[in-house]
C-alpha cells in the first residue's frame, strides 16, 4: 500500500499482487470511501485497524479484478454501492461474473512465459452477485462528506465503464484510460467503436491539470500523458 | 445454426475477420488473437456450445483446425 496526496488529502492505492488492480481508498473519521475493492487482504485490516463504521464503494466498471473485493467487505461493514445501469445490469447476475477471462489471461501467460501465476489465482470459480445502491444511466453527481464526485459513462473496455472525477482534480479512469498501456476493447462487452465515438471525445475534452487514477500501473498528470502520446 | 457454423461464427465475430480467413487462423497469426483475443475466442466457443474447457485445452486451442480436435474431446463434432 503507498498513499498520495490529492485534494490536500491522503488517497491510499492497494494493488493487488497477482492482477496489480489498483483499490483506492479515501478516510474520513469511521467512514471510508473505496473506488474499486480488489482482493487485498491489505485493505479489510487497514479498515478494521482505522474502525470504519461505513463504506462508500465506486466502481468503475464491472470487471472481477475491480469488484472482488466487495462480498468480503459487505460481511464485515455497513456499505453503499454506486456503480453505472450497465455495470450493475452484469454484476447483479453471478453467471455474468468474468473471474475466468482473468484465469484464462493468467493461463496463457503461464504457456508464453513459462510462469506458474495461473495456480495462484485462487479466484476462478468465484461467484457472487451484486446489487447497486446507487446507479446511473450516464451522468451522476455524487456528494460524499464534503467532497465531490461526478460519474460518467465511458463504455468502450466494457459497456458498463465509467469515470469518476474527484473535485475537478483528478479522475478516476478505471481501465477507461491508463498512464502507461493502451485501453482494451476486445473483451466480450467491450466496444472499439463506443470507446472512440464517446469515451474518447470525453477523455480529451478533460482539464489538462486532472490528476489520472487509473485501474492499473501508475497515476500521471493528463498534461504530462498527452505530451507523452502526443 | 449449425456446429460448425457456430463454430465458424466464434472465430468471425472475436477476430473480425472472413470465414475463409478464420479457417486459416493460427494463434498469435494475427494482431487480433493476442492473449486477449484468446480469452474472447474461449468465452464464445464456450457460450456457443454450452461447455467450459479445460486449462490444458485452452492452451492447446492454437489453431483453427485444432479447435475442432479440442471441441471434439467434449463430444462436439464441428
Amino acid at each position: 500500500m503507498h498513499c498520495l496526496s490529492v485534494n490536500s488529502q491522503n488517497l491510499c492505492v492497494f494493488t493487488s499482487t497477482l492482477i496489480k488492480e489498483n483499490a483506492y481508498l479515501l478516510v474520513k473519521g469511521r467512514r471510508a470511501l473505496l473506488v474499486d475493492p480488489n482482493d487485498s487482504p491489505e485493505i479489510l485490516t487497514f479498515l478494521k485497524k482505522a474502525r470504519i463504521q461505513e463504506i462508500t464503494i465506486f466502481l468503475t466498471h464491472e470487471h472481477y479484478d475491480h469488484t472482488c473485493g466487495i462480498p468480503s467487505l459487505q460481511t464485515h461493514f455497513q456499505t453503499t454501492l454506486v456503480c453505472s445501469s450497465g455495470c450493475a445490469e452484469v454484476i447483479a447476475d453471478e453467471k455474468n461474473n468474468q473471474a475466468k477471462w482473468i484465469y484464462y489471461l493468467l493461463i496463457c501467460q503461464d504457456g508464453q512465459n513459462g510462469t506458474r501465476l495461473a495456480e495462484s489465482f485462487q479466484g476462478a470459480d468465484s461467484k457472487y452477485a451484486l446489487v447497486p445502491d446507487h446507479s446511473f444511466k450516464e451522468q451522476l453527481d455524487y456528494p460524499w462528506k464534503g467532497e465531490h464526485f461526478h460519474f460518467q459513462a465511458t463504455p468502450g473496455h466494457s459497456a458498463g465503464s465509467c469515470c469518476i472525477v474527484w473535485n475537478d482534480a483528478a479522475v478516476f479512469t478505471g481501465d477507461s484510460l491508463f498512464a502507461d498501456r493502451a485501453v482494451i476493447t476486445r473483451f466480450p462487452g467491450g466496444s472499439t467503436k463506443q470507446y472512440h465515438q464517446w469515451t474518447k471525445p470525453y477523455l480529451d475534452a478533460l482539464s489538462d491539470e486532472l490528476l489520472i487514477l487509473p485501474g492499473h500501473g501508475d497515476c500521471c498528470v493528463m498534461r504530462e500523458l498527452r505530451r507523452r502520446t502526443a | 445454426m449449425t456446429n460448425e457454423e457456430k463454430y465458424i461464427h466464434a472465430f468471425t465475430t472475436t477476430f473480425e475477420v472472413g470465414e475463409e480467413e478464420a479457417k486459416t487462423l493460427q494463434f498469435q497469426g494475427i494482431p487480433a488473437w493476442d492473449s486477449v483475443g484468446h480469452v474472447s475466442l474461449i468465452a464464445a466457443l464456450e457460450e456457443a456450445f454450452d461447455i467450459v474447457l479445460d486449462p490444458d485445452d485452452i492452451l492447446d486451442l492454437s489453431s483453427f483446425e485444432k479447435g475442432r480436435e479440442i471441441l471434439a474431446k467434449y463430444n462436439i463434432t464441428v
